[in-house]
């Protein structure tokens, strides 16, 4: 069983398949004038290729691993997605993936075949014109139609939307609308601007806005269990079929119930999101070394929270409860 | 006041001293971390008191704990 130094079982491992994507998400993957691409894709050589995928799927899965989720880019516009997830769900794990959805179509037969239950589809507007402008395609209407045909064939649908002010904190009411009818679990996003983005919004929506101005339209709001490593606070309006959630990644950040591990498309292991290293896995799985010691030990490596921290003291007395304190964010 | 710096902030901001004894309320702060350490900005962050992010200028007591959370990308 995969732990930490704080003792948090880690079982969850997420995969990017590549680092392209067919969107061009504002805050995401922007066009730039220098690079068609917006930025420098890693060369195809120093990707993992579907064999290797497999056997780092392997050697998680000894050590415990029971859920694997695809990322990307965009996952499905890897040629050899369709092998990597038939190959996966050899293992006895969970497997899901994330997607924008303008691919899902072709996939459905294989999803079905793989055992795929559950997909998350990134969505960010309702509004087609809104959606061209925040993804740089004119495709609403694809991955709308697709969305709705993973509910036609029973997938368990969770929708990932980023809110930006003065972009689509409008289109909230639209999606809780959506989920009167549809059986839909729309995520709301709290979303931080930074440099090199392209996009400076004067400020951050929060969880508690984003429900304010639901509850402004919807009164009636029943609170759901969330389970002790969900990232989201989950909500059903009273009677709808979907529900609605908001992970709020920046105001109330949520480390402490973490079990997720990150391996990139070129084969390094993340053991946080805001982790400053990484460890190389594929040159010495490519070298023929076992890589469980370095799977291990780059997780015995992961902070607490958030990357880890400095601190700089200012009081003269300094007390361990205070720091304690700080370290119990999320939960 | 205790002031925590995560993830790549921590190396950006290293061994400075910030002198925080002027420093009344968050917008004050960011002056004074900004002045001592420009390259804060490049990589910007938000500013956490007693664990709940703060977007606007609010007062800082001298038991305050501040966090900086630098930005990161998901996946």
């Amino acid at each position: 069983m995969l732990k930490d130094s704080f003792g948090r079982i880690h079982d969850y491992l997420r995969i990017s398949l590549l680092d392209k994507c067919n969107f061009r998400c504002l805050y995401c993957l922007p066009h730039s004038p220098h690079n068609k691409n917006g930025f420098q894709s890693k060369h195809e050589s120093s990707l993992m290729t579907a064999d290797e995928i497999e056997r780092f799927a392997d050697s998680f899965v000894k050590l415990g691993v029971k859920k694997i989720r695809l990322t990307g880019g965009e996952p499905l516009i890897r040629k050899d997605a369709k092998e990597i997830i038939l190959r996966l769900s050899k293992f006895p794990v969970e497997l899901t993936l994330t997607t924008n959805g303008s691919q899902i179509d072709e996939f459905i037969d294989t999803f079905q075949e793989a055992g795929i239950k559950s997909v998350n589809v990134s969505l960010d507007s309702l509004e087609a014109a809104t959606f061209h402008k925040l993804t740089g395609r004119n495709e609403f209407e694809k991955v709308f139609g697709n969305i709705h045909l993973l509910l036609d064939k029973q997938f368990h649908v969770k929708v990932n939307v980023v809110v930006m002010n003065g972009i689509n904190e409008t289109d909230i009411r639209g999606f809780i609308e959506w989920t009167k009818n549809a059986p839909v679990h729309i995520r709301f996003i709290e979303f931080m601007p930074f440099p090199g983005n392209h996009w400076q919004p004067d400020k951050l929506i929060t969880y508690k806005e984003i429900l304010e101005s639901i509850g402004d339209h919807y009164p009636e709001i029943e609170k759901l269990n969330d389970g002790v490593h969900d990232t989201a606070k989950k909500f059903r309006v009273k009677g709808h079929a979907g529900t609605f959630a908001v992970i709020s990644t920046m105001s109330e950040p949520f480390c402490g119930g973490c079990n997720r591990m990150r391996l990139t498309a070129d084969g390094k292991m993340r053991n946080c999101l805001f982790s400053k290293i990484e460890t190389d896995l594929l040159t010495s799985l490519r070298a023929g070394n076992d890589i469980t010691p370095l799977i291990v030990e780059c997780l015995f490596g992961k902070h607490y929270m958030l990357g880890g921290h400095n601190e700089q003291q200012w009081a003269t007395s300094h007390s361990e409860s205070k720091e304690r304190t700080m370290l119990a964010i999320g939960g | 006041m205790q002031l925590l710096f995560f993830g790549s902030l921590a190396d950006i901001v290293g061994k400075t001293d910030f002198d925080l004894s002027q420093v009344k309320n968050t917008y004050q702060l960011k002056d004074v971390l900004l002045e001592k350490c420009p390259e804060l900005i490049r990589h910007s962050f938000l500013i956490a008191v007693n664990k709940k992010v703060q977007t606007e200028n609010i007062k800082l007591m001298k038991d305050d704990v501040v966090a900086l959370l630098p930005p990161f990308s998901g996946g």
